[in-house]
């Protein structure tokens, strides 16, 4: 049966006739996924990826032995040039996974899982399946669409008494979190018995205890028998399944996914893979619901408002000279709000003075106004907490006293929330450490001895518009003997770590970091900063953004030195990624968009070529 | 925040950081009675960037980082063992957590007691086996050093991974015997004798120990 999560890789590999399977997906589906064959045929042909690695050993399942005929990804009989969909569905009783892909010669495919699944296939109404009772995963197709549905049954509904009794469900014991908190006041009843069943004494602190023999309990003579509950529950989910496959083929729902707003705008036609996550609440309740063990106390959560209307989508698209991850998601009026005040900050336009990009391995910046996120944080967890069982009320006052106590605004001013990070070097340091020296008669004396290390060198920064509070820590901090100045800047003595840290204060910005070098010329105002304009609009421009290059990171590495066998590895694979920038823009329209973007280094002809190679040349 | 920072950085040093190096110096002075003192020294200060990255998680490729505490509390608890064994006194021990250095010190009254010694350090390890390691016979002032785990430490070394395999490449064992009178001859190709004749070294790669390419078997026959 594990044989059938091979589709998924199938349905990536596989397709020829254009056919769209999106009508049959609800609009109300939690989770959707499309694979975009035509896409991906665009960026390789059938043969490419039959010669790929993973199409060789998708191909192997296929081939006759003793043949010598070369098959083919078309072989399976799947329509690869079109689109396959995954989607989730529920309702009260399941969650329906359900998979669809279609199909260019109904004949291969059938000789292909025959093949595979070693079932007979056999006639159901108008489509075929396999022989036998129908076991989770479903499958189902006629001529056209192949439909896997794997159900998740729902638990909660299942403990409904009117549920247990309709299928013949029995009483399970699980720990009631509903009662947790609350002392048990009845007494454990003990009962002990000697080898005659009459009598039985203890020996408790030199006193000798009579215990009374318990009244006989009269124990049923036969355990009654039939289906357990996972039998009865797996055979129910097989035939929702089961018909639920059969609905899918049969008919289109009223309503499908292309209906839905937010899907219609952001799953892009271009992408070569697209998974949406829509109706978040209705989402959220039901996982919570169901969440097992924890299911009494989450359901009590209320994330109804912080994920009403939520939507998120992200897209692959794989062009010619770049990949990128795009995602985007939607959220409520409510959360709108929240999130614009928020992200109303802007990085430092200083921070960019401080660069210097022919020596960074990669930078990182995003900004947040603290004092909002402050005010507004606790509003929000009041609201998801409020209904919690036996601590709610402690959390809600909890909240408010935090709230009451902090001073923002004060907060704000200290640290505004706009932060930049850059990882600058890998630096040799010299490090001693303590060996022996023998004498002619083997009597050692400890000596120090020097050697060289590579160690990161960082530099961080970020905001104050009140730094007196930073200048009364450094001055206490001097008292104490935890802080070292150094002419214009500052060393931090923590004993635990490994390296030194430094920071300094100019011009509202406080820096920390690990180079001497850069503390001094930041502090005298003879840094010398390099950064493209393409960059510097990346940081400035968005509230979040990053910045990382791989190649030259792999060059600092001390590999050789670091003894670190899977380093090989990723050194070969940090060589041959391209740049990766990343940015996230400001809440639009109750939208944030968000993208990596990792360019393609020279010699590959586009995206998925590029990754079929570099997991090939990986692989020997 | 000063703690999520040092242990961010630590993360990030033990990422590049490079390989281990430690070295283990076993010493043992021997009277011509047979009583004496041994010293066994545990250096990782050419790996003390690393260690202080590692001390500051809370496991690394699966392995449980104990803390210093931990670390404290478990020779404590070999050193009251040693106190507590038969013909072993004035047992005394130092832990540098600076420079990573741990040395544990005990006088024996026969080479038998070395061999109490020898297994007690052994059982605390949780290595299953009986050691007698040390044997001396005063009358013929003939002292053996043998080794006593078979295959054991092969056996499992072969089971960790590359990387673990890694940390004993740089590593090495040095050990040292002195005696009162001169060296007569020694079985061990690998010894070195010191210009009073009265002392050997063995200075071996811990790797080559480890796969048995060298032994650190050796009979030392004294002059009488």
């Amino acid at each position: 049966m594990k044989k059938i999560f091979l589709l998924p890789a199938l349905c990536f590999s596989v397709t020829i006739f254009a056919q769209d399977l999106e009508k049959k997906v609800p609009e109300d589906a939690t989770i959707v996924a499309r694979a975009n064959g035509e896409n991906l045929l665009d960026l390789m042909s059938v043969t490419e990826l039959d010669e790929s690695i993973l199409g060789k050993s998708l191909l192997g399942m296929v081939q006759e032995q003793g043949s010598s005929e070369k098959p083919s990804l078309t072989d399976f009989g799947f329509n690869i040039d079109a689109s396959s969909y995954y989607y989730m569905s529920m309702n009260d009783s399941v969650f329906y996974n359900t998979l669809m892909i279609p199909i260019a010669d109904d004949a291969k495919m059938e000789k292909f899982f025959t093949k595979i699944m070693g079932k007979e296939i056999v006639q159901e109404q108008e489509f075929h399946t396999f022989e036998g009772t129908p076991d989770a995963p479903v499958m189902v197709w006629d001529k056209k669409t192949l439909v896997l549905v794997y159900p998740s049954l729902a638990d909660a509904y299942f403990k409904e008494p009117a549920v247990m009794e309709r299928y013949g469900l029995t009483e399970e014991k699980t720990f009631d979190f509903s009662n947790w908190g609350v002392e048990d006041d009845s007494e454990d009843e003990m009962y002990y018995e000697d080898e005659t069943g009459e009598e039985y004494t203890i020996q408790q602190n030199g006193d000798t205890i009579k215990v009374e023999t318990p009244e006989e309990v009269e124990i049923p003579q036969e355990i009654p028998s039939g289906p357990s509950n996972y039998e009865i529950k797996n055979q129910l989910g097989s035939a929702w399944a089961f018909d639920m496959a059969k609905t899918v083929l049969r008919t289109n729902p009223s309503s499908d996914i292309t209906k839905n707003k937010a899907y219609r705008k952001n799953v892009d036609d271009d992408a070569v893979l697209s998974l949406f996550v829509g109706n978040y609440d209705i989402f959220m309740e039901s996982v919570l619901k169901n969440a097992g063990s924890y299911s009494t106390m989450m359901g009590m959560m209320n994330f109804g408002n912080l994920y009403k209307d939520a939507a998120s989508t992200t897209n692959l698209f794989l062009n010619e000279d770049e990949i990128v991850f795009e995602s985007i998601s939607n959220v409520s009026d409510e959360i709108g709000d929240v999130y614009k005040k928020v992200f109303d900050r802007k990085v430092n336009n200083d921070f960019v003075n401080y660069i210097n990009e022919d020596k960074s391995i990669a930078f990182f910046s995003f900004a947040i106004n603290t004092e909002e996120a402050l005010t507004e944080y606790p509003k929000l967890m009041q609201n998801i907490y409020k209904d919690f069982p036996t601590y709610g009320q402690e959390m809600d006052l909890g909240l408010e006293a935090f709230s009451l106590l902090l001073d923002e605004k004060a907060v704000g001013n200290v640290i505004k929330g706009d932060f930049m990070f850059l990882l600058n070097d890998f630096t040799e340091q010299e490090r001693t450490f303590t060996t022996y020296d023998y004498d002619e008669d083997f009597n050692y004396v400890e000596k120090e001895e020097t050697k060289k290390e590579t160690l990161p060198d960082f530099l961080l920064m970020f905001s104050s518009d009140d730094t007196n509070l930073l200048s009364k820590l450094v001055n206490y901090g001097t008292e104490k003997g935890i802080v070292n100045q150094t002419e214009s800047y500052y060393e931090i003595m923590i004993p635990e770590s490994p390296m030194s840290i430094y920071f300094a204060i100019r011009e509202g910005i406080i820096f920390l970091g690990t180079s001497a070098s850069d503390m001094k010329a930041i502090t005298s105002g003879t840094f010398v900063a390099k950064l493209s304009k393409e960059h510097e609009k990346l940081i400035l421009k968005n509230k979040f953004s990053g910045f990382f290059n791989p190649k030259v990171l792999a060059d600092k590495i001390p590999v050789e030195e670091m003894g670190v066998s899977t380093m090989k590895t990723a050194l070969y694979f940090l060589d041959n990624l391209g740049e990766i920038t990343m940015k996230g823009s400001k809440v639009c329209k109750n939208r944030v968009k968000g993208e990596v973007v990792i360019e393609i280094p020279e010699g590959h002809k586009n995206g998925l070529k590029y990754l079929f190679d570099l997991v090939e040349n990986m692989r020997k | 925040m000063k703690m999520i920072l040092v242990k961010l950085l630590s993360l990030f040093i033990l990422l590049i950081s490079t390989s281990s190096c430690f070295e283990v110096i076993e010493e043992v002075s021997l009277n011509k009675n047979g009583s004496g003192t041994i010293e066994l020294t545990l250096n990782l200060s050419q790996s003390k960037t690393k260690l202080a990255s590692v001390m500051l998680l809370d496991s690394v490729n699966g392995h449980k980082i104990p803390s210093k505490t931990d670390i404290e509390k478990h020779v404590l608890d070999l050193v009251n063992d040693l106190k507590s064994a038969p013909g072993l006194s004035n047992v005394k021990h130092t832990i540098d957590f600076d420079n990573y250095i741990l040395s544990l010190r005990c006088d024996f009254k026969k080479v038998e007691n070395l061999n109490n010694f020898a297994q007690q350090v052994w059982d605390k390890q949780k290595v299953s086996g009986q050691f007698k390691s040390y044997n001396y016979d005063v009358s013929k002032m003939l002292f053996q050093r043998k080794f006593d785990f078979g295959n054991k430490l092969k056996e499992s070394y072969s089971k960790l991974s590359k990387d673990d395999k890694n940390v004993f490449d740089n590593a090495s064992y040095t050990l040292i015997y002195r005696f009162e009178n001169p060296v007569k001859s020694f079985s061990n190709k690998n010894s070195k004798l010191s210009k009073s004749k009265k002392a050997l070294m063995m200075k071996l790669n811990a790797n080559n120990f480890i796969q048995q390419n060298v032994t650190i078997e050796n009979t030392i026959q004294l002059i009488q």
